[in-house]
């Protein structure tokens, strides 16, 4: 149909494949760490599902994206947030949705609405 | 005269045959009312397994978020339907739109649906389908922005030679299968391609670096097929 925005197509597929081979910084924007596999215990694997361990854990993992000075991804600490309330720890809840909330404005309504129902 | 035709009509026919793209993505509205921001709300199943859809909805927050989005915690997001009156994604899946706005604040809504998902034990091997459509729609004018599907399939014998080390492997990735989850395992990839897909992926989201780049790019391709 167009020959030449083929052939752009062609270049940009080969300069993706030059950029990839000599890619050595993390191919990812943000540190997964164990967010997906905690939704899928949560929901799945139920029986080894236990809010208080599965904050501890994100939260260890929090610091240590951190430290690797990696970015946390849209809505762990607003998951975090909700472990520690389900935990019995508002204070940590409270701080993790400021988290989010601080890192993505996007979440401003969201986090803004669950420490109001929180707070009750 | 009629020799000019022909030359004219060859180069015409070549082209057609040589390369059929499939037919463009038409962006027009998705570019239109660009989100920031997704819900994903816990997929329908069509398919016979019952953790499916959660399965599915714990591997799409990463593409989605890579591809520049501000994803919101879809775990959250489900005990909070779950608490307000929706206990069942085809519930959840009817929520007004402006109440998505008052209570998440989110620009966009991905509504997903699984169609296939599990593993067919044969004699010899295995099959595994992991198979999803979704569709994203705008919350604040309910226009419909980009629909797509994406399947994975993986076979346990690929490799297998004599049928005795079939029998073996057939065996064997039962065993392993029962304790790993091999949808599970699937779905990432599924869903990567789902949301990257390079014919008909999402587009580049306002939060990835390469967002103004990507939406320069659609616009030159989309916008004078859109305009006409």
């Amino acid at each position: 149909m167009d020959p030449g925005g083929a052939a752009v197509r062609a270049f940009a597929i080969a300069g993706v494949l030059a950029a990839a081979g000599c890619a050595s910084a993390p191919k990812t924007t943000y540190q997964w760490g164990s967010y997906q596999d905690s939704l899928y215990r949560m929901y799945v694997e139920t029986e080894d599902f236990e809010p208080a361990a599965e904050a501890h854990r994100l939260g260890i993992e929090i610091e240590q994206a951190r430290a690797m000075q990696r970015r946390v991804p849209p809505g762990v600490h607003a998951h975090l947030g909700y472990l520690c309330a389900a935990a019995g720890d508002p204070a940590g809840a409270a701080t993790h949705f400021a988290a989010e909330k601080a890192a993505f404005p996007e979440s401003a309504k969201f986090v803004d609405g669950m420490m109001e129902r929180m707070s009750k | 005269m009629r020799s000019l035709l022909r030359l004219a009509a060859v180069p015409l026919v070549a082209a057609s045959c040589a390369n059929q793209p499939p037919a463009p993505y038409d962006y027009g509205p998705y570019l239109a009312h660009m989100p920031r921001s997704i819900l994903v709300l816990p997929p329908l199943n069509e398919s016979p397994e019952v953790e499916a859809p959660y399965s599915c909805l714990a591997t799409v927050t990463a593409p989605l978020a890579e591809r520049g989005y501000y994803v919101f915690p879809v775990a959250v997001v489900d005990e909070m339907l779950k608490a307000n009156g929706c206990p069942t994604p085809g519930e959840m899946h009817q929520v007004p739109l402006d109440k998505i706005r008052d209570v998440f604040g989110a620009d966009a809504v991905l509504y997903l649906t699984v169609k296939q998902w599990g593993t067919s034990y044969r004699v010899f091997d295995s099959v595994t389908t992991v198979a999803i459509e979704g569709r994203l729609v705008d919350v604040s004018t309910g226009l419909q922005l980009w629909s797509s599907s994406a399947m994975a399939i993986r076979s346990s014998s690929q490799g297998q030679r004599d049928v005795f080390g079939m029998l073996a492997a057939a065996i064997v990735n039962q065993v392993v299968s029962s304790a790993t989850d091999p949808a599970h395992d699937l779905a990432p990839a599924m869903s990567a391609t789902f949301v990257g897909d390079p014919n008909h992926g999402m587009l580049v989201g306002p939060l990835d670096a390469g967002f103004a780049e990507d939406q320069r790019k659609r616009r030159e391709t989309v916008t004078p097929a859109a305009a006409k």
